[in-house]
């Protein structure tokens, strides 16, 4: 654990200077990144090492009590956008947060955690805890295994070839999950469609709930669901053959079971249609 | 520049911080003015839900929550939700689609789930992983109003520290699901004893509070 506290590599002139520096990152070392705009990539490597680079200077880089922290140095040049690149340990968990952030992040096996107020994330990869939020700006996921939290206010939400349990929330954008391996999903939409592809586990829970666009689902021909869908204003339809069990509040409501109904799906669409397809 | 304390007030006023980290946090809010003002205003926050949350659930709110909410087409917000927002409630989605989701009382922090007149099930240990479910948040006149207009009033204090881009964001967040509001109790009008549009108003008043929650912290802790 680093118990001292180094302060290192500043630029010396405002916005002028190159940041090229290199910590010790010993096991535990979490690294908590704060800029005021600009980009950041990270990326694992299999050093026990955390390397920071930006090309215009005006960043703090700190490593103390085992955090490395990296933020803007208001004082030297950091005002301006930064582009800032870092490589760090795999297993690191790893902490971005900034106003004007766009972060693009791989190679990563450590809890992986990015808060943005405009700007588009970006993940391959990834095995443990993944919270992905921005307030504007599309958050894509992919090839991850964990705890998937994606969420955004204007933007759209994907997550693909990723297995886990999984909350992807937008508020004004479409969510998409693609190719996913999950027993828990909750895929959220107030203005955009919801496209599921993936397994449906026997006890797993599926939820997938729109207000105003459509809700997909591409069920496997093997599949064994138990499916409520209810809609308001909009419409179910299904691509292939199936028997309603139930009919309720009008026809607004409807279950049916697919094969031995091992898993649980929720699908709710207020005005639009609610659809099931094969992949 | 932003204190990267910011970020971790809230789990320090939760309790939610390691004990190290606590410890770290408070020693920081002895140094930091800032970081001590936001503490002190989620603590009175904080207790002002414990306050709210403590009063009775009125039952059958739902045609006076839509007239309400028709009237107030425009109504921003509900209460501070950090405490809201912590206490999610795991159901698993047939829990909620067997019991018919008989609503719930929230008041500022805190969800009930009434399901068919009993009290609020409990996740089951080893069932996981469960749907994490947005509980519906219920919404007690007594509770829900004034929770809105204490979260107006921290997002009004604070809002000339938001860049115009922030605001342009949040006024088109809030005015979606304005209309999805009021497009969900107009059909609860229309179909009362639909569990459906319940659970969807109820979701989307949440889904309010979730955006004024989020609006006032930024606010709240931008310089």
């Amino acid at each position: 654990m680093l118990t001292t506290v180094m302060l290192v590599a500043l630029a010396a002139l405002p916005g002028a200077q190159q940041i090229d520096t290199i910590l010790p990152a010993p096991s535990g070392t979490e690294l908590r990144v704060n800029l005021m705009q600009g980009d950041v990539t990270v990326r694992g490597w299999d050093r026990r090492e955390v390397r920071v680079q930006s090309a215009h200077g005006g960043l703090e880089v700190r490593a103390t009590n085992g955090t490395i922290k990296v933020g803007t140095d208001i004082l030297r040049g950091g005002g301006h956008v930064q582009s800032v690149t870092l490589s760090v340990p795999r297993d690191m968990a790893v902490e971005l947060s900034g106003t004007t952030l766009s972060a693009d992040l791989a190679d990563l096996d450590g809890e992986v955690s990015v808060s943005t107020t405009h700007g588009g994330i970006r993940l391959a990869g990834g095995s443990a805890y993944i919270r992905l939020h921005s307030l504007q700006g599309d958050v894509h996921i992919r090839g991850a295994r964990g705890r998937i939290d994606a969420e955004t206010n204007q933007g759209d939400v994907s997550v693909s070839a990723s297995s886990g349990p999984i909350r992807a929330h937008s508020l004004n954008g479409t969510v998409t999950l693609e190719h996913v391996v999950s027993d828990a999903v909750d895929a959220y939409s107030l203005n955009g469609d919801i496209v599921y592809e993936g397994s449906l586990e026997a006890g797993g829970t599926y939820s997938l709930s729109t207000h105003a666009g459509d809700v997909v689902v591409k069920v496997p021909v093997d599949a064994g669901v138990a499916i409520s869908a209810s809609t308001f204003g909009g419409a179910f339809e299904t691509a292939f053959p199936v028997t309603l069990q139930k009919a309720e509040s009008g026809g607004r409501t409807v279950t049916l079971s697919l094969g031995d109904g091992g898993a649980r799906m929720e699908l709710q669409s207020f005005g639009g249609t609610i659809r099931l397809e094969r992949p | 520049m932003t204190d990267p304390w910011t970020d971790r007030l809230s789990e320090l006023v939760d309790g939610d911080l390691d004990a190290a980290t606590a410890a770290a946090a408070e020693a920081h809010l002895t140094e930091c003015a800032a970081c001590a003002g936001i503490v002190a205003d989620l603590r009175a926050v904080a207790r002002r839900a414990q306050e709210l949350r403590d009063r009775e659930p009125v039952r059958d709110l739902w045609p006076g929550i839509a007239a309400r909410v028709e009237r107030h087409d425009a109504v921003t917000s509900l209460s501070r939700w950090k405490r809201l927002r912590k206490r999610r409630v795991v159901f698993s989605v047939p829990q909620l689609a067997a019991a018919g989701v008989a609503l719930l009382a929230v008041s500022a922090g805190t969800v009930w789930l009434a399901i068919g007149g009993g009290g609020a099930p409990s996740p089951v240990p080893g069932t996981a992983p469960a749907v994490v479910v947005s509980a519906p948040p219920s919404l007690t006149l007594a509770g829900y109003e004034p929770a809105v207009r204490e979260l107006e009033l921290v997002l009004a204090e604070h809002r000339d520290r938001l860049d115009t881009a922030t605001v342009r964001v949040i006024e088109a967040s809030l005015a979606t699901i304005d209309r999805a509001i009021a497009e969900a109790a107009a059909a609860l009008e229309e179909d009362p004893a639909n569990p459906y549009l319940t659970g969807h108003l109820a979701t989307a008043m949440r889904r309010k509070l979730d955006v004024l929650q989020q609006a006032a912290a930024l606010a709240a802790t931008s310089s």
